[in-house]
Order: C-alpha cells, then structure tokens, then sequence
C-alpha cells in the first residue's frame, strides 16, 4: 500500500502572525498512502500547519508541492482553487452547510467545482453516505444530526471530491465522548483503504493503532517523528518524553 | 358649495376620489424605489465587504453620506440641483418630480439596506466560509451558494421595517409637487379649508399601505420555507 512515492511535500514552510512566528521552516514529505498522526501541545502550531496545508491559512514563506502543482505565498487565486479540490478538509466544528441537506451538502462541491452531473453526484454521495453508515439520513438536514453523524457527513462530503490527501483537524474533539467511537471508525477505515491522510489529534490510541508516522511538534517545530512505536515508546527528544507521559 | 357638505359626504365626492389618485402613486414610489433600493443595496453591501479597497471606500462613503444627510435634503437635491449641475457638463437630463423621486428614495433606501445586508452576511459564521472555500468553491461561489442564502431569515424582519419606512418617507416627495398622497391631501385641505377631514383620510391611506406591506412581507416569511431552520 505504500508506495513510496511522495505525493505531497511541504519545503521550508513558515508561518507568522504579526510578529508571532508560529511556523518555523517546517518541511515534510507525505507519502502516497501513507497516514500522518501530527501530536503537540496546545498553541504548538498544529492547526496552523494544516489550514497551510490547503492555504486557508496563506504561509509567510514557503512552498507546497501537490503532484505537479506547487504552491507558494504568490499563488494566484485560481492557482489555489484548483488546488484545494485535490485536498480535502474535516473541522472540528464540522461545518456542515445548515440550509442544506445531506445530499446536497455533499453533492454542492463537485457539482459546482467538478462540473460532474447532478445524476453522477448522487451516485457518488449515495456511496459515500453508505460507506459512512448514514444512507438513512440522505434527506436530512444537519441540525437533525448528532455531532457524530455530522463530522461523518462531513466526511464524506470531502471524500467526494476524491481528494488525494485528506486533512483532518482534531475531528472528534467537539464530540460527545460515546460519539468519538463511530467518527475515528470512518477514518480508520478511511486509511485502511489506501487514503493519504495527515491528522492532528489528542486520541493517542488512535495514533499508535493507525498511523504509519507520527510527528511531534512544539513551539513552531517539528521536534521529532518516527514510527508510532518510536515516538510513544523511544522517543529521543526531551520534550518529546514530557508530551507522551503527559497524555 | 363643496365645503358645506357633511363629513361623509365631502369625503365620498371631495376627499376620496383624488387621494385615491395620491395613494396610487405613492404605491408606485414605495414600490418601485425600494425593488430597486433592495438590489442597489446589495451591490453596496458586497462592495462594502469586497477586498478591493476602492469599492470598499466607494461603499462606506456612499452609506455615510446618505444615511448621514436628510432625505428631504437629498430629494431636494437631486430635483433642482443635480440638472443644473449636469448642465454644466453639456449633460441635459431633465427629471420629471416621479423620477427624482424615485432616485433618491432608491438611492436613499440602498444606503440603509446595505448596512441590514451586510450585517447578515457578517453574521454567518467564518467557518462556513472556510468549509465552501476548503472544498475548492470560488470566492463568488461560496458567497452566492452558501453565505447569502443563510442570511435570508435574519434579514426579512429589518428589511419590512426599512421598506415600511420608506412607505412613509415618501411623503417628503410633496415638496416637489409631486402630486402623491400627502401632497393631494395639502391640496385638498387648503382648497376647501376643511383640513382635519382630509388628513385623517391620508393617514389612513399610509397606514393601509403600510399594513398590506407586513402582511405580505408575513406570508413571505412564512412562504419561504426556512430550510434545515435557516
Ligand atoms: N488567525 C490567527 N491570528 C493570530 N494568531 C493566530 C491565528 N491562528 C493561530 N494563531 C496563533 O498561532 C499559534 C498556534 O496556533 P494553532 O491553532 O496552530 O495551535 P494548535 O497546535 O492547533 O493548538 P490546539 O491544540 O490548541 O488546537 C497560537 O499561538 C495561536 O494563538
Ligand atoms: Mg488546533
């Protein structure tokens, strides 16, 4: 399943907020295929480096490489729209479309940005919504959802771009915790199907159970990454150590 | 001869059949400038959160000056001022009392309703945006797809509150002779010298105007199926 091949890469990536660098020249390499477990203290720069990742957030300096496409802080616009249909997004917050239905909140996207037909993007969503165990809600609209079936519509909603990479930002943390079971089930289905994925997340046993590669940041810097049986059992950093026996 | 009839009477062959004639009109005026304030404003309001700062300031001045002036001022204005001021241009525009009217009650009314669009748009929360945007929609798309039809139930009420405004504010049209309802009414009360008869016609008139408003503005509300509770 892993190819080695790198699919997404992150070159000398930094980010400032006024005179807050919160980003210091980051550099990763993402591989097809493979799933990324980001761990690190609270303000350590995690969501920052993601929302960069699909240029919600626009790095001060740095460049990212999608397949042939390359993103720098002079991108145009349309250059960045084209962009971010490869790379989809969950939120904490979920942020479903609330005057839309289900379908149509997964459907919108590659209707409007795809150009694919209304028949076809049915056919996508229906599948999609089977995968995450919510066909009944088709109809639905997202305030009659639990947070749970929300995040796993919002899911699918991003899936059905068919994006290369899928980013997720602490995906269950708004969740009731006897809904964060069915929510990390999509995504480890998710991975084992052969997604590319990059996570930022506080569920340790999640992490070790998934993830080929986890990477732990502080302050604005990857401090360490390994397998997940490196950094949870022999990390090597100091503050790596202190992270771990915290959580 | 008129003005020795009795209070039912001067009204059904005096008072009547010509304010019915002003309240026509001022139909027209209310109507007209505000279908046509409603899209102005909207243009304003997108102008107003564009990231071009020239329509920004373009927009934030305009607002400010028409909400910042009074519109019998501007009436007035536009009326006499404004061709004389194009004249100098070689421009010859001659603008009858109905189309100064109508101009500056629309351009009035865009101001104001600019403002109640742009609040609800700000409303929406940033994290809609995000997910259109993160999904690969445009800037336009997320705006026209996702934003604004969110905001349509915050801003029907205000909206009726400014369109019911803008039903009496036409009054202020009387003082260049346009002959709508207040207009006839001062006719008429001066004509015959039988001025409380008259105006209690007129502000019933207004009132009617303003009352069928709501009530279709209501069954609008209520017509418009508030999807998933928006
Ligand atoms: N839009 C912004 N404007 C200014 N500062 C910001 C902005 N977004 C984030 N920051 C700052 O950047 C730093 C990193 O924030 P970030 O949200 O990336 O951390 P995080 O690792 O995701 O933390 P958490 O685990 O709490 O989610 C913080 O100091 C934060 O205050
Ligand atoms: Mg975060």
């Amino acid at each position: 399943m892993k190819k080695n091949e790198v699919i997404l890469s992150v070159s000398h990536l930094s980010k400032q907020f006024g005179s807050n660098l919160v980003l210091k020249d980051i550099s990763i390499e993402v591989n097809q295929g493979e799933v990324i477990v980001i761990i690190g203290p609270s303000g350590s720069g995690k969501s920052t480096l993601l929302r960069c990742l699909n240029y919600l957030e626009v790095p001060t300096s740095g460049e990212i490489h999608l397949h042939g496409m390359n993103l720098h802080p002079k991108s145009s616009e349309s250059e960045i729209d084209a962009f971010r249909k490869n790379i989809g997004m969950v939120f904490q917050s979920f942020n479903l479309f609330p005057h839309l239905t289900v379908l149509e909140n997964i459907t919108i996207a590659p209707i409007q940005v795809l150009k694919i037909s209304k028949a076809e993007a049915i056919a996508r969503a229906t599948l999609l919504l089977k995968n995450v165990g919510l066909s009944e809600k088709i109809n639905a609209y997202p305030r009659d959802l639990s947070g749970g079936q929300q995040q796993r519509v919002a899911i699918a909603r991003a899936l059905a771009m068919q994006p290369d990479v899928m980013l997720f930002d602490e995906a269950t943390s708004a969740l009731d915790p006897e809904l964060v079971g069915e929510v990390l089930k999509v995504m480890k289905d998710l991975a084992l199907s052969g997604m590319t994925m990059v996570i930022v997340t506080h569920e340790m046993d999640f992490a070790r159970d998934v993830s080929d590669r986890v990477i732990f940041m502080d302050k604005g810097l990857i401090v360490e990454q390994g397998t997940p049986q490196e950094i949870f059992q022999t990390p090597r950093e100091q503050r790596t150590i202190d992270f771990i026996k915290r959580t | 001869m008129e003005s020795e009839l009795g209070f039912w009477a001067f009204s059904k062959i005096v008072v009547l059949p010509r304010l019915l004639g002003g309240m026509y009109i001022t139909l027209q005026l209310t109507l007209i400038s505000g279908a046509l304030g409603l899209m102005l404003g909207m243009v304003l309001a997108l102008f107003r959160i564009s990231r071009f700062s020239i329509l920004k300031w373009f927009s934030l001045l305009y607002i400010t000056l028409f909400r910042g002036t009074p519109l019998l001022l501007q009436i007035l204005f536009i009326y006499f001022a404004l061709p004389t001021i194009l004249e100098r241009y070689e421009i010859n525009m001659v603008l009858d009392s109905f189309s100064a009217g109508v101009l500056a009650l629309t351009l009035n009314s865009a101001a104001y309703l600019a403002e109640i669009f742009r609040a609800g748009i700000l409303s929406i929360p940033k994290g809609q945006t995000e997910a259109a945007r993160a999904l690969g929609l445009s800037r336009h798309q997320t705006m026209y797809k996702i934003i604004i039809p969110q905001t349509y139930r915050r801003i029907i009420p205000p909206v009726v509150n400014e369109l019911s405004a803008l039903t009496k504010e036409t009054s202020l049209v009387s003082v260049i002779s346009l002959s709508e309802l207040l207009y006839v009414t001062q006719r008429i009360g001066s004509k015959y010298l039988r001025v409380w008869e008259v105006y209690i016609w007129a502000a019933l008139g207004y009132l009617i105007i303003v009352m069928v408003l709501s009530l279709i503005a209501a069954r609008v509300e209520k017509r418009l199926e508030f999807k998933g509770g928006v």
